[in-house]
């Protein structure tokens, strides 16, 4: 099996990854992210809780909102529809796709703002929470900057037991190779690559060592039969 | 010689794995279109969950803009021989491209003409 880790850090001069393992997700941002914890109105009225992981560099504005809707009935492909629907309307939509992360699939849009920004958004719902990136070029001149949204897009990683694939809360469903591991990461965090390491997964303690993707010296045991 | 179905099969499944490992779809690279552009290297990231080469490209009108090419992951592009010193810095280079949907300046690396002549792709070769 194989574990691939994430970005190490210091080899990006500026973005980084950010990974929110309670929030389900990872992502990369050009500079540390301002969290922020406010509520957001639904269609229906009803008010959940939101938080916006932010950063605003060098005439771009990068942002995501993850808004909880755990406690409401509220089904993937409307909420995701309400959601570009009213994404939409902040300027000229001169893209609007289906796209995928891991196994989780959503939408994507491009946006011409009326004040001349150019945005890249994604929109995906998972685990019952909506997820909404935008990467904001600003103007004069935002398509210089725009290359930049979509790098910041195309960061977005799920995490955690439905979401991502590789992960230690879908390291055994994600057998084969996998995608993002917050505990590789950690374990990896300020040692040379060729350090030996340890990461605990549901069925014990496996010896890995840090590279660029970390290689368990030995296979995860196969889960019990029933 | 009798190794040759061997050795192709296995490169298939090198290619497959490739395209199986990407974490998401790609939605917003046209990639029924291919371009090219040539510039001077900024910067490139050999990491995970996809590596990236920063161009500074000059346009018609003498201005520089910085374009940011998309790569696979750091694993699969070891796999394919791709190095942390593969580019560097200051490289002149050539690039074949998908470029972004909606014209932003950027798009989905398909090959890069290294100094040298050598070409690093995102298959293998």
């Amino acid at each position: 099996m194989l574990i691939c880790l994430t970005p190490l850090a210091a080899l990006a001069q500026e973005w980084k990854a950010y990974p929110y393992p309670d929030a389900g997700f990872a992502i990369q941002f050009p500079a540390p992210p301002t969290v922020e914890k406010s509520t957001f109105r639904t269609a229906a009225g009803v008010s959940l809780a939101m938080t916006r992981y932010s950063v605003r560099q060098d005439r771009g504005v990068y942002s995501l909102s993850v808004v909880d809707f755990s406690s409401t009935n509220a089904d993937e492909k409307t909420t995701i529809a309400e959601t570009e629907k009213s994404m939409g309307a902040a300027g000229k939509v001169t893209v609007a796709i289906d796209a995928r992360v891991n196994r989780s699939f959503g939408r994507e849009l491009s946006l011409n703002g009326t004040d001349g920004s150019r945005s890249a958004v994604a929109i995906f719902f998972v685990d019952k929470h909506l997820y909404t990136l935008v990467g904001e070029a600003l103007p004069p001149n935002a398509i210089e900057k725009s290359g930049d949204s979509i790098r910041f897009q195309e960061s977005l990683q799920f995490i955690g037991a439905n979401g991502g694939f590789g992960g230690f809360g879908g390291f055994d469903a994600g057998r084969g190779r996998g995608g993002f591991n917050p505990q590789a990461q950690t374990a990896c965090a300020g040692k040379a690559i060729g350090d030996a390491v340890q990461l605990t997964t549901p069925d014990g303690q496996v010896a890995a060592t840090c590279t660029l993707v970390a290689r368990p010296n030995r296979p995860s045991p196969a889960p019990p039969g029933p | 010689m009798k190794h040759l179905p061997l050795i192709g099969l296995l490169s298939a499944m090198l290619c497959v794995t490739t395209t199986a490992e990407a974490h998401h779809s790609f939605a917003m690279f046209d990639r029924s279109k291919t371009e090219m552009i040539a510039g001077t290297v900024k910067e490139f990231e050999l990491i995970n969950p996809h590596g990236w080469l920063r161009l500074m490209v000059a346009g018609a009108d003498g201005v520089q803009s910085e374009w940011p090419l998309e790569l696979g992951g750091a694993g699969q592009l070891q796999n394919i021989g791709w190095t942390q010193n593969s580019v560097h810095p200051g490289d002149k280079v050539a690039v074949q491209f998908h470029p972004l949907r909606d014209g932003s300046y950027g798009g989905q690396l398909i090959s890069v003409t290294l100094p040298n002549g050598t070409v690093l792709g995102q298959r293998l070769q």
